[in-house]
């Protein structure tokens, strides 16, 4: 009875979009966690997405994952970001309502129907050789599984501070995993490091003067995450709720400055290691003197509640100076902090100990996925889960594992980056991470990582069939506009140009061509067109094929395999190449394609020999 | 990685040879290739050894040098035969070690494994490749100080500058726009590629001089048949013996005499006289005289009564040398060309002075020329292929710079970044967390 195929602790962002993934490719799965009522709990900010995250959010929606949904279901704030700039950097943000995010992921996640709960806290395990059999909680029920994805976020032996008072805890009012740490470094051979984050002070809304700040709305209309036009309104009705900003003052500066002393970042009782981006208000002070002031974004935490989300003013000072530091913030005079912010330090794996499907290396079955693997940012943790809770799932299947490429997703980026080079610093995802970052826009997400979701089995039937339309639909303007001409250039080498744009064109073409396209499709097109023309093809980046290769057999082609279009399917038919290398090298292979069609070789090739 | 051998000595007769292998725990792999047994040999440790062919036979004594990884030339384990230098006994021992498991290094190998396991730089690797190489001491000697680290390369210089461009840039693409504060721009990149761009211009001109400093100050003295050039140069010579300079000079088949000017050496050539002529070994000398012509300072071209072809001859290839032309033998009759800048008689010495005075002056432009913004602390580009890459890096920053506001800055960043690799292989590693320490440094992004 107590036996699943995927097991996963944690049910914070990893854990839920892992827990997710395993069930949606059909594994029986199990989700064990500290506090059942707080599944989906954003731990600081609330919101979903931004510069390098909104990345990963989007590619998590083409492979049919969680946490886009979430986002979507309770944004109270969409924006698009850095529309001033090229697509490649631009990215979604979501203010969210984080008690609505709560609720809806409980929620979604109780729609698996294999997809199960269990409150309780992990304190040991049943090890054979390098196979961990099955986990033992505090109260002594044994949860046998054939994989296990442990995302336990800030909890390993998390200790808070605030001033001088520190106490056990993972998050604010929560307690920690105290038991794990020393018994995965003990029992499983594990190396950790410490590692610190902050959080600011949360202030009462009613005593909060928005009038001395500049309001930040959202977009008009909305953009959201999902491809799934269902979700693409507001949970609530009326408009976006806006944000507002704010900044500190030289008198802030001062106050932090005569109270460093009391600042355990700096009297030296936090050991772990800060993010440098995101750094707390006194780490800022300090390294930044010459600065006249810091922003502060006024964020609503929920619909329901009057308390807002201070951004910008992450600290661990005593609380009678976060009091003073909030009364010097315009706007904030008369502020009330409702609960003080504080810094949590916490063990982490260093993730060189892992593969690139996270599986711990020396171990059969674990998956380490999230904060425990170094990073920080609710996002960095979801994509992390999909690729762990993914790659569970094909374990228990006895199916080779996807590793994410660092050429096709950010996602990919971001593996590669805590395998080979590990963490000395909590890792965040950036643009700059990326050095195809070019190609790996948010408009083309689902171009890149829909086929392969579909092979992997985490894309459902109507998502699919979005896509192909989708795909159908770019094809035929595409060659619309190839033979369509203006003063003797196809109007497609004219869209190329920097400063031309798809709406002029609708004079010229049939109104309807484009007229019903969701303003998504029309920024992706254009922005696909436009980036092929930036990318000389001598410089165009060739898809990483690993010194591998396979073979097709003839029977391949006998059915259409998941994941690959129709399109594309016929055109291999046409071709019959005899390799997968020379099935890349066929023109209009994308990205997706190669990736889905690797995938499919590789399950091939490993059923053949059984 | 898989255990290499190679001769480090040239497989000529000598009195020592050297054998090198290098790889991950040599021994006891190659412990068969000496006696007596040694399967465990001490880091740092000096053997008396005798060696082994493929075939057991002992075929030579010698000593064996080991260094244990991680403390050696390669960064593995390297172990070190010096025997006698007769080449076929030092290859029967690479083809023992080859049947042991070794591979041949392939050329530079070693230094090339020195550089992955991080115990050399690649700019170091190729200062030492040209340090080895150098033809002259001069050379030798700013190859070495390159190599020791003495003088800050000026690639090293471009590199720093080059991080803090990509790191401004990153910052540009990693913050968001709405929300205001001193973040880089347009203007302050724009300044940035300006500076870089003077610092490349200046290199690549102390490198061109230098280049020219090392040819010296020459003069040909070049003309028809019989119009007096070897007693010209003679006398130019003979009448400056006192400072006439001892330092052989660089071959060249002409006659060279070097003058050792205040300002630095004049280097006179004499060469054939240039004439049509069917005779081969004539032809020669006028071949290698046309060669020179076009790579000298100056040319000095001598007339004479019943000579007094003008230089059309030699510049049918289009030279672009300074050219002087001289009316020699004045004594016997005033220039019939019109076109002469000084007229001499060697013989009678008339103007000799005067001509001898202006090669002075053309050498004084020349060296502080070449010596523009030159001085011994400042180190120079070390080959022709650093200044053409820095010439290319030029021109795409110039090329940046003018597409500001028009392509998006991903797309600029992308251009700039295909330089990395080549900017790596010149000048030492550019890495993510290299130039994020200095966006962490310089900029508080983020909330």
């Amino acid at each position: 009875m107590n036996h699943w195929d995927v097991l996963v602790v944690g049910g914070g962002h990893a854990g839920i979009e892992a827990a997710s993934a395993s069930a949606r490719m059909g594994l029986k799965t199990m989700l064990v966690t500290l506090h059942l009522d707080l599944v989906g709990q954003m731990s600081c900010n609330p919101s979903i997405g931004g510069i390098g995250k909104g990345h990963i959010v989007s590619e998590i929606e083409a492979m049919g994952g969680t946490m886009p949904k979430l986002a979507d279901r309770s944004g109270l704030q969409f924006k698009m970001l850095n529309t001033r700039k090229g697509y490649a950097v631009q990215a979604l943000r979501v203010q969210c309502d984080r008690y609505r995010y709560r609720q809806e992921s409980r929620r979604f996640l109780e729609m698996y129907p294999n997809l199960f709960f269990r409150q309780g806290e992990v304190v040991g395990w049943k090890i054979r050789g390098q196979r961990v059999l099955s986990l033992v909680l505090h109260d002594d029920t044994e949860l046998e599984a054939t994989t296990f994805v442990i995302t336990t976020g800030t909890f390993l032996s998390g200790k808070l501070h605030v001033g001088s008072n520190h106490s056990e805890g993972g998050r604010g009012g929560e307690k920690n995993a105290s038991s794990l740490s020393s018994r995965l470094k003990g029992e499983l051979g594990l190396s950790l490091g410490r590692l610190k984050t902050g959080t600011p002070p949360r202030l009462s809304g009613k005593t909060i003067d928005f009038s001395k700040m500049e309001i930040q709305p959202g977009d008009n209309p909305p953009v959201y995450f999902s491809h799934d036009p269902s979700l693409h309104h507001l949970f609530f009705p009326g408009e976006q709720v806006p944000c507002y900003l704010t900044s500190t003052t030289s008198r802030t500066a001062d106050i932090i400055r005569s109270n460093l002393s009391r600042s355990p970042l700096y009297s030296g009782k936090i050991s772990g290691i800060g993010p440098r981006y995101c750094p707390s208000i006194e780490d800022k002070i300090v390294k930044f003197p010459q600065r006249e002031s810091h922003h502060v974004f006024i964020e609503p935490e929920g619909l329901e509640v009057d308390e807002y989300y201070p951004n910008g003013i992450s600290t661990s000072l005593p609380v009678d100076v976060q009091e003073e530091i909030v009364r010097s913030i315009p706007g904030l005079e008369d502020a009330q902090i409702t609960r003080p912010g504080y810094a949590v330090e916490y063990d982490f794996v260093f993730p060189d100990q892992l593969d690139f499907s996270l599986k711990i290396r020396h171990l059969d079955n674990v998956f380490l996925a999230g904060q425990i693997n170094g990073t920080t940012g609710y996002e960095e943790a979801a994509g992390q889960g999909l690729v762990a809770g993914i790659n569970a799932a094909l374990l228990a299947k006895e199916e080779p594992f996807w590793i994410p490429d660092r050429s096709i997703s950010y996602i990919g980026v971001m593996v590669n980056d805590l395998v080979i080079q590990g963490v000395d610093e909590p890792y965040r995802m950036f643009t700059s991470r990326a050095e195809n970052r070019l190609l790996i826009r948010h408009h083309n997400a689902d171009d890149r990582m829909t086929p392969l979701g579909r092979t992997l089995g985490t894309v459902p039937d109507g998502q699919w069939e979005k896509f192909e339309r989708k795909r159908d639909s770019f094809k035929k303007l595409r060659e619309l506009l190839s033979t369509q001409r203006k003063e003797g250039v196809s109007l497609i080498q004219l869209l190329k140009r920097p400063e031309v744009r798809l709406e002029q064109f609708s004079g010229i073409l049939l109104p309807h061509v484009f007229s019903d396209w969701p303003e998504s499709w029309l920024i992706g097109f254009e922005s696909e067109v436009k980036y092929e023309g930036y990318i000389r093809i001598s410089e165009k980046k060739e898809i990483d094929l690993k010194d591998e290769d396979y073979e097709i057999p003839s029977h391949f082609f006998e059915y259409p395999p998941p994941g690959l279009s129709r399109e594309i399917f016929s055109r291999l038919c046409k071709a019959e190449p005899k390799t997968f290398r020379e099935a890349c090298a066929l023109k209009g292979m994308t990205p997706g394609a190669i990736e889905s069609l690797r995938t499919n070789l590789r399950q091939l090739k490993k059923a053949n020999y059984h | 990685m898989d255990p290499i051998v190679s001769a480090a000595t040239r497989l000529i007769s000598q009195p020592v040879g050297i054998v090198r292998l290098s790889g991950d725990r040599l021994f006891p792999k190659f412990s068969p290739l000496i006696v007596p047994d040694i399967l465990d040999p001490e880091h740092r440790k000096i053997y008396r050894i005798r060696v082994r062919d493929e075939s057991g036979y002992i075929i030579d004594d010698g000593i064996l040098l080991f260094f244990r990884a991680p403390e050696s030339l390669t960064g593995e384990d390297v172990a070190e035969l010096q025997i006698h230098g007769n080449p076929h006994s030092l290859r029967k021992i690479i083809s023992h070690a080859i049947q042991l498991g070794a591979r041949q290094a392939l050329p530079g190998e070693f230094l090339y494994r020195a550089y992955l396991h991080q115990k050399i730089s690649l700019l170091k690797a190729e200062s030492l490749n040209r340090l080895i190489q150098a033809p002259s001491f001069e050379e030798y000697r700013i190859h070495y100080r390159d190599y020791a680290g003495e003088v800050e390369s000026p690639l090293e210089t471009i590199r720093q500058k080059w991080m803090d461009l990509i790191a401004r840039f990153y910052v540009i693409l990693d913050h968001v726009d709405d929300e205001v504060g001193s973040y880089p721009g347009a203007a302050e990149i724009s300044l940035l590629i300006d500076s870089l761009m003077i610092n490349i211009r200046h290199f690549r001109k102390t490198f061109l001089a230098s280049k020219k400093r090392w040819r010296g100050f020459s003069v040909l003295i070049t003309g028809p048949v019989n119009s007096g050039k070897s007693s010209l140069f003679n006398k130019l010579l003979g009448d400056n013996r006192a400072i006439v300079s001892d330092i052989p000079g660089t071959t060249r088949d002409l006659l060279e005499g070097r003058i050792s000017s205040d300002h630095g050496d004049i280097v006179l050539l004499d060469s054939a006289g240039i004439r049509k002529t069917g005779d081969q070994i004539e032809q020669m000398g006028i071949k290698r005289a046309v060669e020179e012509s076009r790579t000298v300072s100056l040319l000095v071209w001598v007339n004479s009564p019943d000579n007094a072809e003008p230089p059309d001859l030699l510049f049918k290839s289009g030279a672009r040398v300074p050219v002087v032309r001289i009316w020699n033998k004045c004594d016997l009759e005033k220039d019939l060309t019109g076109t002469a800048q000084f007229e001499v008689s060697a013989k009678t010495r008339k103007g000799l002075g005067r001509l001898y005075r202006f090669l002075e002056e053309r050498a004084q432009d020349y060296y502080s020329e070449t010596s523009l913004g030159h001085d011994d602390s400042e180190s120079v580009l070390s080959s022709q292929s650093q200044y053409q890459f820095l010439g290319r890096l030029s021109r795409q920053l110039s090329k940046t710079k003018s597409s500001i506001g028009q392509i998006p800055w991903e797309v600029l960043l992308h251009d700039l970044e295909q330089y990395n690799p080549e900017m790596e292989l010149a000048s030492g590693m550019v890495t993510h967390q290299m130039v994020y320490d200095r966006v962490f440094q310089n900029f508080c992004i983020g909330k």
